[in-house]
């Protein structure tokens, strides 16, 4: 059974920007790259799943169970973790401070800080340090180890490359596919750099104007030359 | 929004002269009274408003400036006597020391790095402190029983209230349209975003400064006028429960609505007077009530709750927006000549308690020159950036733009000495549109307009072309809010264009951008750097990008260059490929100069 599964959704701000009927699922230990220009809904159809934002239609179901909207903290509960592409750090707590809002339990606190730190070394070495005056690339690496820190059964990532040094994004393709493989754990992965989706997810999905354009395997011959022609015009 | 009035208002106009008209003909004497009073008190209404609703700064002190007002009236006609003349001294001396109060308060409230939440605590202070020196004025003041029995205008009840409810009316046109203005609109980017104000060259401290101390003269005339009208002054007046009354109806009525607050002052200060009188205690108990009543069910107050049901919203996206047109360039303004260096950069440090970001960091850059700071993250690249366009950031050493030493300067002077800096994360106005934001950033070369809205932005050729390649000139009156992340990166760029700096800093400016969008941003950066004699300064991780439009690449590693030179020196350099790059990611371009 599929992890998520979308079903016909519907969801947007006013008039704005809409998702406009999507349908697509994910299997366990899956990822699906979700590929599209700039203000095409990427990061729109992210906040519709995690229930931000309202729906007009469709389902979003997870498990085979239909979740509700505008509870996102009841997803984080269940299993599903987030990745937002912006101001997603508290920014006066520690680092450490903010790997515990995501595990309260102390003895997992302190394995997953084991596990992540071993992913991101710096993170082990400045769990005091405010994670405000970390740099701009650090605190998407702290936000990637926080939403891996509980073992989630779904992982949604917006742009989690952003701002990245090159060396630093080969390491969390990595990571995504080794979690992948042990943890069989789900990803849906918003992404601009095409190279590094390709690379970590098995299949891909173009949206255009908040609708599915074309979905495909990512092993595909000529996949990339076509994405990039597609989105490159 | 694009009218200073709209029809609605001009109904309201319509029906609230006929009431002044008719009212005194019409309405009880009890009433009449009371309505004076009610008026005089809406007016203060509306400046807690104009700060809380618009500026977004939360007030307890306005009562005082009315209370300067009035203690004015009845310290001059109780001390000098009554006559025309004293009683212009009274009005003049009142709005003068009220102003000079507000400026004080101001200074005090609005110093660069003041919280808005420090704003009202001295703004709570004001009253008591106003208190307690007319309490200790002696027969001066006349104390806690205040002043009472002195001469004032022998006026008819009628004539006063078509007086305060002229200058009610008055008021509230004139704030609708002030609102309305440029400057109404910068007011609201100072709320949403002030940093982003300051690095636009905005002096917001001046800016609320001048707005608390226009306000506290409107407050000191309505002061004035209940003094004289009344012909008794209580500290009352000035105090603390008057200035958080004034909150209460403000919230009651519809904050940032300026009619919700004449509103809800009109409506509890008249109720107050008739059932006070009545139901002494229970009053107090319903007016609790319903606060928490209207703060729990209608958070944005009564009029938006009311308007919103009767009136379908008009979406922002629908409304008429201005346009757009070519600025006349207006290269250096406010400097005399540019530097024979755009940046020189000598023994910078910076450090976070024991944490040291950089060290011994020195460069000079010259016009026309694109050059990348590149290095892994956590290297210290933003921080440096940080501490180029902010004088107050760095621990030692000296920056200079265009030859000027920035010394301690906060950033809005900065960016008089030519100097424009993108944030890292995209940095605009949420609540404001897109073509509202773009005016903002305008600011600081066309001077905005106090009462009127200019219905056209212009904008120079760089910003332009940015809008244009990104669309946004499509989204002209879409909110910022609901734009994507990399719409809402390429305003920003476009804003920092529209400044005309002569040094441009940019942390990656391009992510979350697509390929081709990046590609054209990196032409229009080429052409800044050769054509207009831009330096310009790039934080970028895309090594392909940095390859193929920069001059010259400065590597940054633990706070320290490591590498200063050109491209091919860096592509070559395995420093780089260590410490950054990865083995796998040597970047193409690199790979085909190689070839």
């Amino acid at each position: 059974m599929s992890v998520l599964a979308l079903e016909a959704l519907r969801c947007g701000y006013g008039e704005a920007m809409v998702i406009r009927d999507v349908s697509l699922a994910v299997g366990p230990g899956e990822a699906l790259a979700l590929l599209g220009k700039n203000g095409m809904g990427k990061s729109t159809l992210l906040k519709g799943i995690m229930g931000f934002l309202p729906r007009q239609a469709g389902t979003v179901a997870f498990d085979g169970r239909v979740l509700a909207a505008g509870e996102p903290h009841r997803l984080a509960e269940l299993g599903i973790a987030y990745a937002p592409q912006e101001q997603a750090v508290f920014q006066d707590l520690s680092v450490e401070e903010n790997l515990r809002v995501a595990v309260p339990d102390r003895q997992r606190l302190r394995d997953g800080i084991e596990r992540i730190a071993g992913y991101f070394p710096f993170i082990g070495q400045r769990l005091r340090q405010k994670a405000g005056t970390l740099s701009g690339g650090e605190q998407k690496m702290l936000i990637l180890g926080r939403a891996l820190m509980a073992g989630p059964r779904l992982l949604l990532l917006d742009e989690i490359t952003e701002g990245l040094q090159p060396s630093v994004i080969e390491r969390i393709s990595g990571v995504l596919q080794a979690e992948r493989r042990t943890a069989r754990i789900a990803m849906l992965i918003v992404e601009q750099n095409v190279a590094f989706a390709l690379k970590t997810a098995d299949r891909y999905a173009l949206l255009e104007r908040g609708e599915l354009a074309e979905q495909g395997r990512t092993d595909e011959a000529g996949a990339q030359a076509r994405i990039i022609g597609r989105l490159g015009v | 929004m694009k009218k200073p009035l709209n029809r609605q208002h001009l109904a309201l106009l319509a029906v609230a002269i006929a009431l002044l008209i008719v009212g005194p003909w019409v309405l009880p004497q009890f009433a009449q009274n009371t309505l004076v009073r009610s008026c005089l008190y809406a007016v203060v209404a509306i400046t807690v408003d104009l700060l809380w609703g618009y500026a977004g700064i939360l007030t307890f002190g306005q009562a005082t400036f009315f209370g300067i007002g009035a203690y004015s009236a009845g310290l001059v006609f109780t001390h000098l006597g009554f006559s025309a003349g004293t009683a212009v001294l009274a009005l003049v001396g009142g709005i003068a020391a009220s102003m000079a109060v507000a400026a004080l308060v101001g200074w005090l409230s609005f110093y660069p790095g003041a919280t808005p939440l420090y704003a009202s605590v001295v703004s709570l202070v004001l009253p008591i402190v106003a208190t307690q020196i007319i309490f200790s004025g002696g027969n001066f003041t006349g104390s806690s029983s205040g002043l009472s029995g002195f001469e004032s205008f022998e006026i008819e009840t009628s004539t006063w209230l078509w007086l305060s409810g002229g200058l009610l009316l008055l008021t509230t046109l004139a704030a609708l349209r002030f609102v309305r203005s440029d400057v109404g609109r910068l007011l609201a980017a100072v709320r949403e975003n002030e940093a982003r104000c300051d690095y636009l060259g905005l002096n917001t401290s001046r800016l609320k400064m001048l707005l608390l101390v226009g306000l506290s003269g409107v407050c000191a005339l309505a002061g004035f006028l209940y003094a004289t009208y009344g012909m008794v002054v209580a500290p009352e007046m000035a105090g603390f429960q008057f200035g958080t009354e004034l909150v209460i109806w403000v919230a009651l009525g519809g904050r940032g609505t300026v009619l919700g607050p004449v509103f809800g002052t009109l409506f509890i200060d008249l109720g107050s007077a008739y059932l006070s009188g009545d139901l002494p205690f229970v009053w107090k108990l319903v007016l609790g009530v319903a606060f928490v009543f209207v703060i729990v069910v209608m958070p944005k107050g009564l009029l938006p709750a009311l308007v919103g049901r009767f009136t379908r919203r008009t979406d922002a996206s629908t409304a008429p927006a201005g346009k757009l047109v070519d600025a006349e360039p207006q290269p250096l303004a406010g400097l005399a000549a540019r530097g024979r260096l755009a940046l020189h950069v000598d023994a910078v440090a910076k450090h976070f308690g024991s944490l040291t970001v950089l060290r011994d960091v020195s460069f000079d850059a010259r016009h026309g020159e694109l050059l990348s700071l590149v290095g892994p993250n956590g290297a210290g690249k933003t921080t440096l950036m940080r501490c180029i366009s902010d004088g107050r950031e760095r621990s030692s050493g000296t920056i200079a733009l265009n030859d000027h030493d920035i010394g301690r300067l906060p950033p809005f002077e900065c960016v008089r000495l030519g100097i424009g800096r993108k944030f890292q994360t995209a940095n605009v106005f949420d609540g404001l549109t897109v073509l509202d934001a773009l005016a903002v950033a305008r600011t600081r070369l066309d001077r905005p307009r106090m009462w009127r809205r200019s219905e056209s932005v212009a904008l120079p050729a760089a910003a332009m072309a940015i809008v244009r390649t990104t669309g946004l000139d499509q989204l002209l009156a879409t909110p910022c809010r609901v734009l994507s992340h990399g719409q809402k990166q390429a305003l920003e760029l476009a804003m920092v264009l529209a400044l005309e700096p002569n040094i441009l800093l940019l942390d990656e400016p391009t992510a979350g951008l697509s390929k081709p969008e990046r590609t054209q941003i990196g032409d229009t950066l080429v052409r800044l750097a050769a054509e207009h004699q831009m330096c310009v300064v790039l934080i970028e991780h895309d090594l392909d990008f940095v390859c193929e439009i920069s001059s010259r690449v400065i590597v940054l590693h633990q706070g320290e260059i490591v590498l200063d030179g050109s491209v091919d020196e860096v592509v070559h350099s395995t420093l780089v490929r260590d410490i950054y790059a990865g083995a796998a990611a040597l970047p193409h371009a690199a790979a085909e100069r190689t070839a």
